[in-house]
């Protein structure tokens, strides 16, 4: 076996040699990822008891508890909205900074490095950033607000108020990972020729037809990729919410990743429900995937 | 002429607005930290702060004053660095290690299901961490091994794996193949050939991979606090967090937190800006 494995090595493109360089990371990722993803599987038809041990099969009764909650139904709705709200922001303010960043401006560079900045603040300081900026007696917020004169006294609760709290952490999340989007579509704008542009002013487009037909369809395959991690991405969104709103006021901002997050490991540690919860997202984050480089591919032949 | 001018002016502008955006909530940030509670509960805040002062910075790293981290009395935020420092610097470590193996297979080596592996692996990126947390917490419970450095650790590498093999097959698939060939034909093994040719030409990818690796363990929340919830070996993110709510109604000591927390990383990213921006979008351009 040794003198085998030892041959292996000596001759360059030796199966066993190039599988024995993936086996580590393999065995790890099989380890910590394939086999919970089996066993939470399991988990989501029974039941766990007391410290963690034994285990009674009681079939589809998760499923059926957690489709007929309505808190799971509100969860959903939230997430939606925060989703909804998190990739259509995000996209905006990317293309805007990167069409703004794409013209030849000077100190172009310099801008484009401290873009990195929100990109690399943790989730955590990003929360006190923003918790510290939306206080409601003391923040930064109603502070600039009161500056320029447009309200009186210190008098909007950004995330005490229900409709208000949703909005201000979809604006924290996005703070974060504009940076992100606009580099991303700033690189793809950069790959398009600029003969293309110069074409198309021979011909005589002007600007709103030059994005039209050549600046948007080239960056299309870009978008596409940016909005499916930013569903992926925020679907999974906890710790930003943790840190600035645990989910309030009421359940305004009870997202679905964290709402299983309370169920299983804070409020009634039901591994259970909390595992059926978890498989319905990973169904419907498969799902979106699915779906998505479906339409993705009928829209890159319609362009 | 005069059009072209006015239009430049605007463009500016916006530029100028789109940077507030981005770096103003930092800026705030930092400024905070330095001013005294008076000038932030003054209605407006000062913006720029009369007497900019370092006290908070005595207080949370050279522990002056009573100001401690309130899961633990013995924990204090020097001591969250140093974990969440050491776990960071594991992790990247071992990842660069089995990442570069496994990309290197990847990208030239054939094996027996290798298309089937490399999506697995690739595919996994894509989970949602919750199914993941919830078997493995109950598995880590019955082995006894939640709240240990190790556990972590390990729970890092494994969640950052697949994003550092993927970043560097990317990277090594970009090298022309004559490089190594010409390393083989002259007796060079694959290994050898991946330690002195194939490495050393794609380092600008690796340093970017690297700090991903780096970054992602500073930052990450979620795992710390579920699995690392009852000890003082709690790391710097959970710590900041749960000292900011301690201490909420004081702007300035919890800003201060969030400088600290983010320094590090912020400080990096900066540093090899070129290497990240590279890095990020090298994923972009190929999709």
């Amino acid at each position: 076996m040794l003198q085998s494995l030892r041959e292996s090595y000596s001759k360059p493109q030796s199966p066993l040699f190039a599988f024995s360089l993936v086996f580590p990371s393999l065995l790890v990722i099989l380890i910590l990822i394939v086999y919970p993803l089996a066993y939470s599987f399991v988990l989501g038809f029974g039941k766990v008891g007391a410290n963690f041990r034994g285990y009674e099969f009681i079939g589809v009764q998760n499923y059926i508890k957690v489709i007929t909650d309505k808190f799971v139904w509100h969860s959903f709705l939230v997430t939606l909205e925060w989703v909804a709200g998190v990739t259509v922001l995000l996209q905006l303010a990317g293309l805007g900074g990167a069409l703004l960043l794409d013209t030849n401006v000077r100190g172009k560079s310099i801008f484009r490095a401290l873009l990195l900045v929100p990109w690399a603040v943790p989730p955590v300081a990003n929360g006190i950033i923003w918790l510290s900026i939306y206080n409601k007696n003391y923040g930064a917020l109603n502070g600039l607000l009161y500056q320029l004169g447009i309200i009186k006294e210190y008098n909007i609760a950004w995330l005490e108020t229900p409709s208000l709290a949703i909005l201000s952490v979809i604006i924290a999340q996005v703070w974060k990972w504009s940076p992100f989007a606009t580099l991303m579509i700033l690189a793809a704008l950069q790959s398009i020729p600029d003969e293309l542009y110069e074409v198309a002013r021979i011909d005589g487009a002007g600007i709103i037809q030059r994005f039209r037909f050549i600046t948007l369809p080239l960056l299309l395959p870009t978008l596409l990729i940016l909005i499916l991690l930013n569903l992926v991405w925020s679907l999974n969104a906890f710790g930003l919410i943790y840190a600035l709103t645990q989910g309030g006021p009421g359940n305004a901002t009870k997202v679905i990743a964290y709402h299983i997050w309370k169920q299983t490991f804070s409020a009634a540690a039901d591994f259970g429900g909390g595992a059926a919860m978890s498989y319905i997202v990973l169904f419907i984050s498969i799902m979106i995937t699915l779906l998505y480089s479906r339409a993705a591919k009928t829209a890159r032949v319609q362009f | 002429m005069k059009k072209k001018n006015f239009g430049r002016i605007i463009i500016y502008l916006l530029i100028v607005l789109f940077m507030v955006w981005i770096l103003g909530p930092y800026i705030w940030t930092i400024i905070s930290s330095i001013s005294l509670p008076v000038e932030l509960t003054a209605k407006p805040p000062h913006w720029i702060p009369r007497k900019p002062t370092l006290e908070n910075y005595k207080k949370l790293l050279l522990l002056v004053g009573k100001y401690r981290v309130a899961t633990a009395a013995r924990s204090s935020l020097p001591r969250n660095l140093l974990y969440s420092l050491i776990i960071s610097s594991i992790t990247t470590l071992f990842c660069m290690i089995l990442g570069s193996l496994s990309a290197y297979s990847f990208s030239r080596l054939r094996f027996r299901g290798k298309s089937f592996w490399f999506y697995l692996i690739f595919g996994s990126q894509l989970l949602p961490f919750v199914v993941l947390a919830i078997p493995l917490y109950i598995t880590l419970a019955r082995l006894r091994m939640l709240d240990k450095l190790g556990t972590l650790i390990f729970l890092y590498v494994s969640f950052t794996l697949p994003f550092v093999i993927w970043l560097m097959k990317n990277y090594f698939d970009m090298i022309p193949k004559d490089i190594e060939d010409a390393a083989l034909i002259d007796g060079c093994t694959p290994i050898g050939a991946l330690f002195r040719v194939v490495l050393p030409v794609c380092s600008p990818g690796l340093v970017a991979t690297g700090i991903f690796a780096f970054l992602g363990a500073w930052n990450e929340f979620f795992l710390a606090l579920i699995f690392m919830s009852r000890t003082q070996t709690v790391t710097l993110s959970v710590a900041t967090l749960v000292f900011g709510w301690t201490h909420k109604s004081d702007l300035p000591l919890i800003a201060t937190g969030a400088v600290i927390a983010s320094f590090p990383p912020v400080l990096l990213a900066l540093i090899f800006q070129k290497f990240i921006v590279r890095g990020l979008t090298a994923g972009a351009l190929k999709g």
